[in-house]
């Protein structure tokens, strides 16, 4: 058996199975692979309008207030971007599975893609074994 | 219909937009709020007010007016020397004081009040704009916004804000 990813906290990806920490699944039937950036779109419209609130009515705010709005923006703006979560399942009806750093779920992604195609490539063997066997 | 939003803008996008939306109207707008009335708009209340208040108790009477520059007349050409007549003068003048509008001027805590009163009501009646007006951070001008002085001042001799004066 083959591991392509492991982080040791639960999360892994071998040539059959996908595992967090409280489920398992296989890989044979997942078509599609989603990473959701939900979290980016919904810090993108607050952590710029704190942003923009703290920059255009700077005159009735002390800068205290302007320091922690920018700041609050930005870690809004940081955090929308870390957050990510990854979604499996058949075409068009994919489900979440995992909620994780982005940089997490994107080696997530490109293991199962790994997995997937090292199975595809040992079913196309099978296969020409099996048509050379009948041969 | 009501779904149209939710198939031109992805679902996350108009859920940053409700929790921003939330921000302004409990965090954000309040601030706005309390500054411009506190930094802006009680003052040029209270500054309008103080200069209606001084031109109405200033108001000028010829008839007070002309018997005091009667009295002046008498002082300056030497009459009040005369027994008698000096006495007469200062009845006259005391009783010319007693004559003098004796309407009170306001004091700046009465203007204040008014005032406050005048900026609450008209942020209540502005509504939904001022939010709009916080959430755009000002790209967004409402009418209703840029009329709010004017807002203020009618609302500052409505009988709502007056009636404070009163009891006070």
């Amino acid at each position: 058996m083959t591991t392509y990813f492991d982080n040791r906290r639960g999360l892994s990806v071998t040539d059959t199975t996908f595992s967090t920490r409280y489920r398992d699944e296989a890989l044979a039937p997942i078509q599609s692979v989603l990473v959701g950036r939900e979290p980016l779109w919904m810090s993108l419209v607050t952590g710029i309008g704190l942003v923009l609130f703290a920059r255009q009515f700077h005159d009735l705010l002390f800068w205290h207030e302007q320091a922690i709005l920018f700041a609050l923006g930005a870690a809004i703006l940081a955090a929308g971007y870390s957050i990510a979560n990854l979604k499996v399942g058949q075409y068009l009806h994919e489900k979440t599975v995992l909620w994780s750093s982005i940089w997490t779920i994107n080696k997530i992604r490109r293991a199962i893609k790994s997995a997937k195609q090292s199975a595809i490539g040992t079913q196309t063997t099978l296969l020409i074994d099996g048509a050379n066997s009948a041969d | 219909m009501f779904d149209l939003p939710f198939k031109l803008f992805p679902p996350a996008l108009l859920g940053g937009l409700a929790i921003y939306g939330a921000v302004t109207v409990l965090w954000l707008q309040p601030i706005v709020e309390s500054r411009m009335a506190e930094k802006h708009l009680i003052p040029q209340c209270r500054a309008v007010l103080h200069q209606k208040d001084t031109a109405r108790v200033q108001q000028p009477d010829p008839e007070r007016d002309a018997a005091k520059m009667l009295l002046r007349v008498f002082k300056e050409t030497g009459m009040d020397q005369l027994p008698g007549v000096s006495e007469s003068l200062e009845l006259g003048e005391k009783i010319l004081d007693a004559k003098n509008p004796k309407r009170l001027r306001r004091s700046s805590i009465v203007h204040a009040s008014i005032c406050a009163c005048a900026v609450d009501t008209s942020f209540e009646e502005v509504g939904w704009a001022m939010t709009l007006y916080v959430a755009s951070a000002r790209s967004h001008v409402p009418a209703s916004i840029r009329q709010l002085s004017h807002t203020i001042q009618s609302r500052a001799h409505s009988s709502r804000c007056t009636k404070l004066s009163a009891n006070q």
